[in-house]
């Protein structure tokens, strides 16, 4: 297993709150890792600082064996974060194909090229499809992006940060607001995409984390308490206690 | 079977073969026309890239149509004159040869469409259209208070520059010319809409955060389109002044911005060849009702009205739907 992200002894205090306490952690790649912690635990405080949004007091985050713990948020996306949240809005007047296009377009920085057609232009239609294929919209490829619902315009999301061929990427609670049957098509493309790209998942539907993270990691007041497989943590004692709330 | 498609070639087509038969039947005037729809047209499918396809609303295409008329009528009545254009580091009469005409007009409205473009780019919705509307403003105020070149009068040129040793005086040769120009416009633009830059430049339109996320800077795209646009409806005023052999301040006033506007909204926004459709309607609607009364533009008033009201996709749009409710 070859480790893409690497967060080593991070610490961050905001005045008397530890909300980052000598945290080390990875990310390999082909896996799902989830993080999961009660509120308040420091999560998004750790994402922040893996973004590059808030700085860290201590301790480094690498990248593919590059240290990038002082490297701007841009620069971070540049080397190949992909967050959810920031691409939570697609071009609702553009087709399915068009939206993973234009991402296409971004990153192989082919935008001012104003003299090929859009159809000859030898990277799109493969990739694309079998991005399409992975996010389950290749008979859509065609319809609007205002048509979709809402699940299908997150699966498309994913669709666009998979076109800008990410190292790894980040989904904040990706299953907020979808129905059941929803889910369990997320989870289908989640378990795909992950030998691309490995992901790192927040998460706070128990069953969703237990049945498609790889590994799991608990954060609970700023440490990571516990990290293994969905088993492990489930039979964790010191999971249980501070975390599930059944000793 | 209507597609948009055929809509165009058959538009092209015919304006085509009525100039073959206006100069078979000896009508000139026709034929001058025919010439002037063409013009408009260009300069609106300038226009129509920023406005149609990025929905960039200039209200200052005059400057662009204005800068190249005066940029080819200073250049031809300097040739005609044998007078010094430049005199240092070298001497330069001038040309009245086209080819060199049109690539100063190029070059020039390329760099005031730069110019306006940084500036404006960083403004949108009403701030945009004020701040072109501006620019092309100063422009018109300049060409006024230019005693050297007409001011309020302008100047005539006498006769056409030169392309090919062609006759340029006959008035069909120049439509030949503008309709050769024409048919590369249309090309280029539809080559431009269709291309990676196009998709950038659509998306532009709709959602700038989506395109900066995914590595694009939406404010080189634009301005990209904007120097494009600008150097497409400046060869659309050289050929203009041209045509009637003529410079005045009017090529820069706000009217003409907002005719450009008018031709686009009429033939279709975003639709590549709107603005044909758009100027010829207008110059013909201007013919027949001008012939009748002066108070034509009340009616045009309506036409306008009426086509923002029930026919959003101008009168391609209108003939698109109508069909498919048939």
């Amino acid at each position: 297993m070859n480790k893409i992200l690497k967060i080593v002894n991070l610490k961050k205090n905001f005045g008397a709150i530890t909300a980052s306490n000598d945290i080390n952690f990875c990310l390999e790649t082909g896996e799902i890792h989830a993080l999961i912690g009660p509120n308040g635990a420091g999560k998004s405080t750790l994402i922040k600082q893996i973004m590059g949004e808030i700085k860290q007091d201590s301790g480094e985050i690498i990248l593919n064996g590059i240290n990038i713990s002082n490297f701007k948020t841009e620069d971070r996306i540049h080397l190949g974060f992909a967050r959810s949240f920031q691409i939570t809005d697609v071009i609702l007047d553009f087709t399915i194909f068009q939206n993973v296009l234009l991402a296409k377009i971004g990153k192989e920085k082919t935008f001012y090229n104003f003299y090929s057609s859009l159809d000859s232009i030898e990277f799109s239609f493969e990739e694309i499809k079998s991005i399409l294929i992975k996010i389950d919209l290749w008979d859509k490829k065609e319809t609007a992006a205002s048509l979709l619902s809402h699940g299908e315009r997150r699966q498309l999301e994913i669709g666009i940060a998979l076109a800008l061929d990410p190292k790894l990427i980040l989904l904040d609670e990706p299953m907020a607001g979808l129905s059941l049957d929803k889910i369990e098509k997320m989870k289908v493309i989640f378990n795909q995409i992950k030998n691309d790209v490995p992901i790192l998942l927040i998460e706070h539907n128990m069953d969703v984390v237990f049945s498609i993270a790889d590994r799991i990691s608990v954060l609970v007041n700023g440490k990571i308490i516990a990290s293994g497989s969905s088993s492990e943590i489930k039979s964790n004692l010191d999971v249980r206690k501070a975390y599930l709330g059944t000793a | 079977m209507i597609s948009e498609k055929n809509i165009s070639y058959i538009s092209l087509i015919s304006i085509f073969f009525i100039a073959i038969f206006s100069e078979y039947f000896n009508e000139p005037y026709l034929i001058t026309l025919l010439s002037r729809i063409i013009i408009f047209s260009i300069a609106a499918i300038g226009l129509n890239l920023v406005l149609g396809f990025g929905n960039l609303i200039s209200f200052g295409h005059a400057a662009f149509f204005g800068l190249g008329g005066y940029v080819s009528g200073i250049l031809a009545i300097h040739a005609f004159n044998s007078e010094l254009l430049i005199s240092w580091p070298f001497l330069f009469n001038g040309s009245n040869n086209s080819l060199i005409i049109w690539l100063f007009t190029i070059f020039f409205c390329s760099l005031l469409a730069l110019l306006v473009g940084v500036f404006s780019l960083r403004t949108s919705g009403v701030y945009f259209i004020m701040i072109t509307l501006a620019f092309a403003q100063m422009l018109y105020y300049f060409a006024i208070s230019w005693p050297s070149y007409g001011g309020e009068d302008g100047f005539s040129i006498y006769v056409r520059s030169t392309f090919f040793g062609i006759n340029t005086m006959k008035g069909i040769n120049f439509f030949f010319i503008c309709f050769f120009w024409l048919l590369i416009i249309l090309f280029i633009t539809s080559k431009i809409v269709n291309s990676p830059f196009g998709l950038a430049l659509r998306a532009t339109r709709f959602n700038l955060t989506r395109v900066r996320s995914v590595g694009i800077n939406p404010f080189r795209i634009q301005l990209l389109a904007f120097v494009l646009s600008g150097a497409i409806t400046g060869i659309a005023g050289s050929l203009y002044v041209d045509l009637n052999r003529f410079v005045s301040p009017s090529l820069l006033s706000w009217q003409m911005s907002g005719e450009f506007i008018v031709f686009i909204l009429i033939g279709g926004l975003g639709r590549i060849y709107g603005p044909l459709i758009g100027a010829a309607f207008f110059v013909a609607f201007e013919q027949f009702f001008g012939s009748y009364t002066e108070h034509w533009q009340i009616f045009l008033g309506i036409i306008i009205i009426s086509t923002v009201l029930f026919a959003k996709g101008g009168i391609i749009g209108f003939m698109l739907k109508y069909q498919k409710n048939e």
